[in-house]
This record gives C-alpha cells, sequence and structure tokens, in this order.
C-alpha cells in the first residue's frame, strides 16, 4: 500500500516516478510492467490528486508508461477536462492582468501556471486547478474591487474583519466564472506568512509569455522561496506535483546553498527550506547525494521549529494562528489580529454559515483535541 | 469541449470558408494553447470552450506561428508529415476554418 492508505505500492511509484523525472525511467516501467486496467484507473485518479496528469500523457505517449488502446482513451478524457481548465485559467488570467495594468496594480502570477511556462520542458506537463496572482498589501484592496467589478468575480467567503486582509491575510478567493482566482498578499497563513519581507517579492521578477504577454512571475530568490513554501506548508498530504516543482525550480535556480540560506535567514524561514528539501527526499526516496540535500543541512532556529509544528498538526487550523502571535509586533497589531480570529464578522460568520457560538465552539473543541482540525 | 479531428469532413459555408483560401493567416496573440499527444488543445480569446485539433493539429500550429497562405501552409504540413499535399489539403483547411472561427487564427 502507498502512502495514503488505499493507493496500491505499484501505481504510488509509477506516480513517484513521474513526479522524480516527469516520466518513469525504463527501469522503472519494465520493473512495474504493464498495469491493469484497475492499476491504470487508480494511476490516472491519483496523477488528477497530486496534479501530474501532464506528466503521465508524457510518459505515455513517449512510451515510458505502457497503456493499452483504452487506458490512453480513459487517460485522454481525464486529461482533457484538465488541460481544458488550465487554458481557461490563463485566459482569466490575461484577462486579470489586463485590469491590473489598467489601473496600475503591480503583479506576480505564482505557483502552477507561472512554473508551467517557466520550468517544465513543455507547459502541458504541469495542470492546475486555480489561478494564484499577488498583489502589494496595500493594493490588496483595490485589486480586490477591480477584479470583481471587471471581471465579474464574486467572493465567496467574506473577509475575517474589515482590513485583515491586507494587514495579516494570505489571500483571498474570487470566483470568476469556472475559475478560482487567490489573490495573495503572502504565500501562507501563520507564522511564517507574516515574516516573509512582502516588498521584497516586488524587487524584481521573471518574464513569462503566457497566451502571447509577457507576464512577470516572481524573481529567482522568491520562485524559489515559494516553491519551498508550497512543498513544505502547502497541501497536506503534499501533492506530488509541488514537490516536482521545487526539483525543477531547483535544477534551474542561479542561487548557491548559502544565498538560498541567506534569503531564508531574512525571511526568518530557514524550516521552511529545511522541510520542503527533506520532505522532497524523503517522499520521492532521492539519494542523500541529491542536489537538494544540503538543502536539508541549513541551520533552524528552535523559535521556528515551534511555528512549523504549528502547520503540521491536525489542529492547524487554530495553532497557526496562535503562532502568528510570536511574530506580529506590537500590543495594538496583535490586539486586532486576537480580536479578528475570536470575533469574526457577521459578514464572515454567514458566509460560512456560522454561528458566532459555533464558532468559538468549534476553536476550542479543536485545540483541546476534540475533533480533527 | 469542441472538437475539430483533422481527418473530419464538416460542412463548413459561409464567409469564413471561402476567405480561408484566400490571404494569409496566423495565430492571434492572446491564444492560450497546449500540446495534447499528436494534436493541440487552443482556447480562442472568444470561444465558449477549447478546440481540440487532432492530427495534423500540431504541425497546422506551429507553423501558422508565422503568417502564411493556405497553399504554403499545405506544402508545409505535407513535407512535415511525408505526404502530398493534395492529399492533405482539405484536412489543413478543416483545420484553419475551425480555428478562424473560435478566434484563434487571423488574417495576417
Amino acid at each position: 500500500m502507498g502512502p495514503e492508505g488505499q493507493i496500491s505500492t505499484t501505481v504510488w511509484d509509477v506516480a513517484r516516478s513521474l513526479a522524480v523525472e516527469c516520466s518513469p525511467s525504463a527501469s522503472n516501467a519494465a520493473a512495474h510492467g504493464p498495469l491493469s486496467d484497475a492499476q491504470f484507473s487508480e494511476l490516472i485518479w491519483v496523477c488528477e490528486q497530486h496534479r501530474l496528469l501532464g506528466a503521465l500523457v508524457a510518459a505515455v505517449e513517449s512510451r515510458r508508461v505502457e497503456a493499452t488502446d483504452g487506458q490512453r482513451g480513459s487517460l485522454e478524457v481525464r486529461a482533457l477536462v484538465w488541460l481544458s481548465h488550465s487554458l481557461e485559467v490563463e485566459r482569466v488570467l490575461l484577462r486579470l492582468g489586463e485590469v491590473f495594468d489598467r489601473v496600475g496594480i503591480e503583479w506576480r502570477v505564482l505557483k502552477g501556471v507561472a512554473l508551467a511556462h517557466l520550468v517544465y520542458a513543455d507547459p502541458a506537463e504541469r495542470v492546475f486547478a486555480d489561478l494564484d496572482v499577488l498583489v502589494p498589501s496595500d493594493q490588496f484592496d483595490e485589486a480586490l474591487r477591480s477584479a470583481r467589478a471587471e471581471l465579474g468575480g464574486v467572493q465567496p467567503v467574506a473577509e475575517l474583519r474589515p482590513g485583515f486582509d491586507r494587514e495579516f491575510g494570505k489571500d483571498a478567493l474570487i470566483q470568476v466564472g469556472t475559475v478560482e482566482v487567490d489573490l495573495h498578499r503572502t504565500f501562507v497563513t501563520g507564522a511564517f506568512g507574516l515574516t516573509i519581507p512582502l516588498a521584497e517579492l516586488f524587487a524584481d521578477s521573471t518574464p513569462v509569455s503566457i497566451g502571447g504577454r509577457t507576464c512577470a512571475a516572481l524573481g529567482p530568490s522568491a520562485l524559489l522561496m515559494h516553491a519551498c513554501f508550497n512543498a513544505a506548508l502547502g497541501d497536506r498530504p503534499v501533492r506530488l506535483a509541488a514537490l516536482r516543482d521545487l526539483l525543477l525550480v531547483w535544477a534551474r535556480s542561479p542561487l548557491t546553498v548559502d544565498e538560498v540560506a541567506a534569503v531564508a535567514a531574512r525571511w526568518k524561514a530557514e524550516a521552511v527550506v529545511q522541510h520542503a528539501a527533506r520532505t522532497v527526499i524523503e517522499v520521492l526516496g532521492l539519494p542523500p547525494t541529491h542536489p537538494l540535500a544540503p538543502l536539508t543541512t541549513i541551520e533552524v532556529p528552535r523559535r521556528q521549529q515551534w511555528a512549523l509544528r504549528s502547520y503540521l498538526t491536525s489542529r492547524r487550523s487554530y495553532t497557526r494562528p496562535l503562532a502568528s502571535l510570536l511574530v506580529i509586533k506590537g500590543v495594538r497589531r496583535r490586539a486586532r489580529y486576537v480580536r479578528a480570529i475570536a470575533r469574526p464578522s457577521t459578514a464572515y460568520l454567514q458566509s460560512r454559515g456560522w454561528s458566532e457560538g459555533g464558532h468559538l465552539r468549534r476553536a476550542f473543541a479543536r485545540l483541546v483535541g476534540r475533533t480533527r482540525g | 469541449m469542441a472538437t475539430c479531428a483533422g481527418r473530419s469532413r464538416d460542412s463548413w459555408g459561409g464567409p469564413v470558408a471561402e476567405r480561408v483560401l484566400t490571404g494569409r493567416w496566423v495565430r492571434v496573440p492572446n491564444v492560450v494553447w497546449r500540446r495534447f499527444f499528436d494534436g493541440v488543445v487552443v482556447l480562442g480569446p472568444v470561444a465558449e470552450r477549447p478546440i481540440r485539433v487532432t492530427a495534423p493539429g500540431r504541425v497546422i500550429w506551429e507553423q501558422l506561428a508565422v503568417p502564411l497562405e493556405i497553399d504554403s501552409l499545405v506544402e508545409a504540413v505535407a513535407h512535415r508529415v511525408g505526404m502530398p499535399a493534395a492529399q492533405v489539403h482539405d484536412d489543413v483547411v478543416t483545420v484553419v476554418r475551425a480555428l478562424v472561427e473560435v478566434g484563434a487564427v487571423a488574417p495576417a
């Protein structure tokens, strides 16, 4: 059985090899032999969950994964759905970029959309479900307004309290048709998201051509750090595509290990970089001589180890805000943060379908471990 | 998902069908697309859904990165797929018509 319990070892091994080299090596494919229809269906499912469907298509196309006509047909159907959605996401990006440029909002395209074009040999190998765009804190509200007004976007979840997002928030979700747009202010919620020097994210950029338009992605340091943040603190369980992203970004990064350590220290995120590298090496079973290995040994302050644990527990919805208090400077700012967490606005509670009493009971129950986070 | 199989014989009529045979054609700048097996998936700026263009769609799409007349395009595709131009002509015209319809290709 694979690490997620219900996934067979054979299928998990093929999926992992897709993440390592985009398509399994000949030796891996030969070791596993052709997959049964049931195994191939499971592989498609795993690749959808882990955003590796494009890599599987490339592997089948190059015959590094064997597939019968029927299996290939099943793959084509699912891959086409994901590719089509990826294109719709990119079209929304082009429209959003036009709007932001017109109203003078600085922006950076993030994650799957940017990486598909920046670090993958063929953007078809990296599918994605939503659009992630970073904007400066002081333009966050204007960006939200513009996205809603000009793209007909809907914000399904209200802000925790007025002003919270631009001061402490990670992102706001805007639904534009079938496309989810995550408008980011920082990379993650919690302590590590609050110590990133956000101005650095706009200090430089990497040009990326999407739909014939040159967009701005993060500069080299921030691009690598963001890949680390996603691998270390993103989805739980971690998606294989996030690990592959980091492998590819690191392989193309001009930064040395010392330079990465220096950036991580400035961001107070050594624990993030170390945990990301360890996760990649452990989950993908890479050798200790892998080029990513030196990042697993960078020194991590004890305070960050504690902050990292706040992300990895099942109660992280509540431990992350507590850890955030350690890094928020100033009594008034802390008070605003605590007030927002403890007493969300009525609009927020209504948008989540919660009552105030229910919110507090849920928070207490999770903190003392009565329910899973 | 609209599909334009390169070897289909859809009944095209009207102005687009006539226009494709004359003038030069090129991809429009703000089209998003992906390679997909031996074809491409293209989402034009005015299309409701992406269109899948099967073989020899990828070759046609790649060639249309620069402005081309249909005859030149047919020649280039024929050369790439190793078939006589007369044999690929109708497929090429069908694909270009479909791409024009979704706004992915326009007069140069």
